[in-house]
């Protein structure tokens, strides 16, 4: 076995891309990269059936079995519901109290409607059959996460999972702001997850027109200056119920009925997506667009909204609310109309250069290192070009490169909170439940499941996972599991250490098989000492009847909460 | 409460490193006891951040100004009525133009103390309307630039270095390091001081001294030649071991103060209980969402009424608890931008520009609204549409800076930026 080196990166300020990995140490990177960590028995198969056999398999996952990790999930029921369900089935208290008002005639609708015609259908419900399923949102979200959890940790698509995790958090959408709460949970699986390995295009089309999205970026509300909803009265668009409005009854208030309209002022348009798409989901900051592009944009994708917002909550694309005029995007005449309009733009911004070169920063970021070097992000980028943002050719250049497979690579990247649990539980065998504690810990370690507020999602870097209470939070982590005390999660040291240790030889035997279990190799000599001199030192674990096995939590504690463990 | 020499020698586990070798941490640390009075009466920036682009013009409410009615004609402030029995619903008046949100009349006695200053139609000139660019730009106080890679009060730190400083020189109430606090200099991120630990280890055995556990993680990271991880790890565990010492889990804030039960009032107050334990803090930094109000804001009542609630008791209830110690503290708030002048149709507004920023303290020049007032009739609106910027706030950052933390070199602080006291609207004494 090699003794473990720390990246170069850390013990020389000079990074050499061009030094390559030894092969004893290429199984162990290629799968803390494709995979949330080995399991037991992972490295040994994988040196056997060979690396590109592993990422030939794991790039294909619908050749794999994963019937297992369905039966996991069938008992989280809302995780098969539909947003309308949900949004029946788990209201807010106080909206769940409206209703019933509303149902035992305590109270009438609004005039403008509770939302519309349907009002009257919803209120006519029978009481059984409202919030009788006992969630509230935040249940929904939790349930969400555990699916997030349990799928990293037990799903053979493991690769596919690693995906679903980056695109939801390039495509971020905030589950605190209103309705999207409801909106996630089919937000992963029907937009996101079939995609994940797909064409980047798809993923653009199928984001842009997805509820959750086009409520979290406002898309919904825009609309054509003129248009109906932008009436005479400059009515907007409303989600939640209001009674009807001064503006309803007299119209804007006089200092606003003479306004001009600027650019990027016009009454209706809502520019937040249109920018977001193109500075956040393709193009990036630098892209080379301009504000006119971004006022372009959003006029294009006026009409994506969402139908029957309280109920079915689906896409739509309503004419009345589209700007029909021409525009012009990035230099490019568009002119076709209707909701043609928005596709044209989403298949120019899917396969413009600026993408290429975003994405496959973003994706080097996420599989090379915080600052991939550009060798290996133009040869991506010419790759996604030239395979019309195929993701399967893009991350096969990526994980076959030799930057990939550089010494200046390994342990180059920091797992994210979602990660250390994962790999911590892949590694330890680990019985699961995916339940809240774990949730609470990731939360903990500052990367709390859908709560990143702005859509740029989670920076994929270091300084964003490393802070003093993250880094407690990772230790307190790692002695929680070690030692048995999350609820729902089960870990057996004595099986994966072969035995209790009371002899500081079979001490050191034992920690450097926690180690090999975990990473794949042995500790640094620093960690290792450390470790095996803390044990030394307490009185408790030597010589008493059976303190081998007291030793053993700290063991596998030490490992896991290892600076080594941190990085993958 | 002094922290004794002894306590630190014993729980480094002195035993690990054998006799002689005193980690760098340890020898700061005892070195700043050793001078009671190098970190005792510092003084103390607080900065709270409104993450979301608060309403400024429904927080300090311009009654005088005939134009803020027509503007917002369902979710104006009323102005300030003498009639007992309609308390609540109109401003609290403070100087016959410009009134409080009634709910934050908490804070209206320490206007009228003189203990808090306001300055208006206050911010970033940079014109974008995206939360987290202006976030980051008033965070970095580099507006239109992205590529600043450091928070202006690491700057700060930097600029100003501190021989004995402990790793509670700057803390964090956030989940993550804000942008505001990143950079080089050391600074400390803390969810909660009471939880602030290290899960029970009892089922391992021991009685005497730190954890094996314990002792192995500290030894691990302090032999980690990985600098993030180490330099972060040091931090860490000197801010638990000290934070057990002083304990606390009891705390009591003084002369009946109550902080209010949100993200705000629970940061504060343990800001307040750092303040008081002597730990070396100089600059903290807590934050509050949730003020991203594009529909159904509401006026008197409703979704800001809520947030404001919690914004001024807290802020009056740690002043409350900090007693004669505000006479070293300032607090100051911000947010990214303001909000539309004009209500939209949803009830609510939708991003604007130029936003209040209030500083509350011992060495404030309170009692007053600082800052032109630009106006809110047609032609004074920015775009036509927001509040018109009369003061850049980096000239009150600056004026903190300068003026209560007794920065001399701004230069490296604010890069870009010339400061210039001339400029400073005088809040600070």
């Amino acid at each position: 076995m090699p003794e473990s080196r720390l990246s170069p990166q850390l013990a020389d300020s000079h990074i050499d891309w061009d030094k390559p990995l030894r092969d004893q140490e290429k199984a162990a990177h290629l799968a803390s990269r494709i995979t949330f960590g080995p399991r037991p028995g992972d490295l040994d198969r994988v040196r056997a059936t060979g690396l590109d056999a592993l990422l030939d398999q794991q790039l294909h996952p619908e050749r794999l079995d994963d019937r297992a990790m369905e039966e996991r999930l069938a008992g989280l029921p809302t995780l098969s519901m539909s947003t309308g369900e949900l949004m029946q089935r788990c209201p807010d208290p106080h909206q769940l109290q409206r209703r019933q008002s509303l149902a035992k005639g305590f109270a009438t609708p609004h005039p403008g409607g509770e939302a519309g015609p349907d009002a009257a259908a919803m209120s006519m419900a029978p009481l059984t059959e409202m919030g009788q399923f006992g969630d509230t949102p935040r249940e929904v979200l939790a349930e969400l996460g555990r699916e997030e959890l349990l799928r990293a940790v037990y799903s053979t698509r493991q690769l596919q999972e690693v995906m679903v995790q980056f695109w939801m958090n390039h495509f971020n959408i905030f589950a605190g702001k209103g309705p999207d709460k409801w909106m996630l949970t089919s937000f992963e699986r029907d937009t996101i997850r079939p995609r994940a390995l797909g064409r980047l295009e798809d993923l653009l089309v199928a984001t842009a027109q997805s509820p959750a999205m086009l409520f979290y970026l406002d898309n919904w509300m825009s609309s054509a200056p003129g248009s109906e909803w932008c009436g005479p009265f400059g009515a907007r668009p409303r989600f939640f119920p209001a009674r009807l409005g001064t503006w309803q009854r007299f119209g804007p208030p006089p200092a606003l009925r003479n306004q001009p309209l600027t650019g990027g002022q016009k009454r209706g348009l809502n520019e937040n997506y249109g920018r977001e798409l193109m500075e956040l989901h393709t193009l990036g900051v630098n892209g080379g667009y301009t504000q006119k592009d971004v006022t372009e944009v959003a006029r294009c994708l006026t009409g994506w909204t969402i139908y029957r917002p309280r109920q079915e909550a689906e896409f739509y694309f309503n004419p009345r609310l589209h700007d029909t005029g021409e525009k012009t995007v990035l230099g490019h005449r568009i002119e076709a109309g209707g909701m043609q309009d928005g596709l044209q733009v989403l298949h120019l911004l899917a396969t413009h250069p600026s993408t290429a070169q975003f994405i496959s920063t973003k994706l080097c970021q996420r599989f090379v290192a915080d600052d991939p070097p550009p060798s290996v992000v133009q040869r991506t980028s010419g790759e996604f070009l030239a395979s019309k943002g195929d993701l399967r050719a893009v991350l096969k250049t990526i994980l076959t490169s030799p930057e990939f497979y550089s010494q200046a690579s390994y342990r180059a990247k920091v797992k994210s909170p979602l990660e250390i649990v994962a790999s911590t539980l892949r590694a330890l065998d680990a019985q699961t439940d995916g339940g809240p504690q774990l949730l609470r810990l990731i939360a903990r370690m500052g990367g709390p499941m859908f709560l990143y507020q702005a859509p740029t999602g989670y920076p994929d870097r270091a300084g964003t996972w490393i802070s003093s209470s993250a880094l407690l939070g990772r230790l307190n982590l790692a002695s929680l599991v070690a030692q048995n005390r999350v609820p729902g999660t089960t870990v057996s040291l004595e099986a994966a250490a072969g035995g209790a240790a009371s002899s500081p030889a079979a001490q050191a035997e034992t920690v450097d098989r926690f180690s090999r279990l975990l990473m794949g190799t042995t500790l640094s000599g620093g960690s290792r000492k450390a470790i095996l001199n803390s044990l030394a030192g307490d009185e408790g674990t030597a010589g008493a009847a059976g303190g081998g096995f007291a030793a053993l939590p700290a063991m596998a504690a030490l490992v896991i909460g290892s600076p080594e463990f941190q990085r993958r | 409460m002094a922290l004794s020499r002894r306590y630190f020698l014993k729980s480094a586990g002195l035993s690990l490193f054998g006799a002689g070798f005193v980690p760098p941490f340890l020898r700061r640390a005892a070195f700043a006891l050793e001078q009671p009075g190098s970190s005792a009466r510092k003084k103390i920036l607080v900065a709270v951040f409104q993450r979301g682009a608060a309403d400024g013009l429904n927080t300090v409410v311009p009654f005088g100004d005939r134009a803020y009615y027509s503007l917002r004609p369902t979710i104006a402030i009323a102005p300030p009525t003498s009639r007992s029995d309609s308390e609540g619903q109109g401003a609290v008046g403070l100087d016959g133009f410009f009134g409080l949100h009634p709910s934050l009349s908490s804070l209206k006695p320490l206007f009228d103390q003189r203990h808090l200053a306001i300055v208006h139609a206050a911010g970033s000139p940079d014109s974008t309307r995206s939360h987290f660019d202006a976030q980051d730009y008033m965070e970095t106080a580099t507006p239109g630039r992205h590529s600043t890679p450091d928070g202006w009060l690491n700057r700060y730190l930097e600029a100003v270095p501190l021989a004995e400083a402990t790793p509670f020189r700057a803390v964090a109430f956030a989940p993550r390091m804000p942008v505001t606090l990143l950079g080089p200099a050391p600074a400390l991120v803390l969810d909660d001081v009471r939880n602030f630990r290290f899960r029970s280890m009892d089922s391992l055995g021991h009685t005497a001294g730190p954890s094996p556990l314990e002792a192995g993680f500290e030894a691990m990271y302090a032999s980690t030649a990985d600098p993030l991880l180490d330099r972060t790890a040091r931090e860490m565990f000197e801010a638990v071991s000290t934070l057990d010492r002083i304990g606390l889990a009891d705390y009591q804030p003084a002369s009946g103060a109550q902080y209010p039960n949100g993200p705000l009032g629970k940061s504060l107050r343990q800001v307040a209980q750092l303040i008081k334990a002597d730990v070396g803090l100089e600059v903290a930094f807590a934050e509050v969402g949730g003020w991203d109000h594009h529909v159904n804001e509401g006026g008197v009542q409703g979704q800001l009424a809520n947030s404001l609630r919690q914004f001024g008791d807290a802020l009056a209830a740690f002043h409350q608890d900090l007693g004669d110690r505000m006479s070293d503290v300032v607090v100051l708030t911000m947010t990214e931008f303001g909000r539309t002048a004009h209500e939209n149709g949803n009830r609510g507004t939708d991003h604007g520009h130029a936003n209040v920023m209030f500083a509350l303290g011992g060495p404030v020049k309170g009692g007053k609204v600082y800052g032109p007032w630009p106006g809110l009739g047609p032609g004074d609106l920015y775009e036509g549409r927001d509040l018109a910027l009369t003061t850049d706030f980096r000239d009150v950052f600056a004026e903190v800076a300068v003026r209560h933390l007794g920065a001399v070199e701004t230069q490296t602080i604010f890069p870009g930026f010339s400061v210039s006291s001339a400029r400073f609207r005088g809040f600070l004494s």
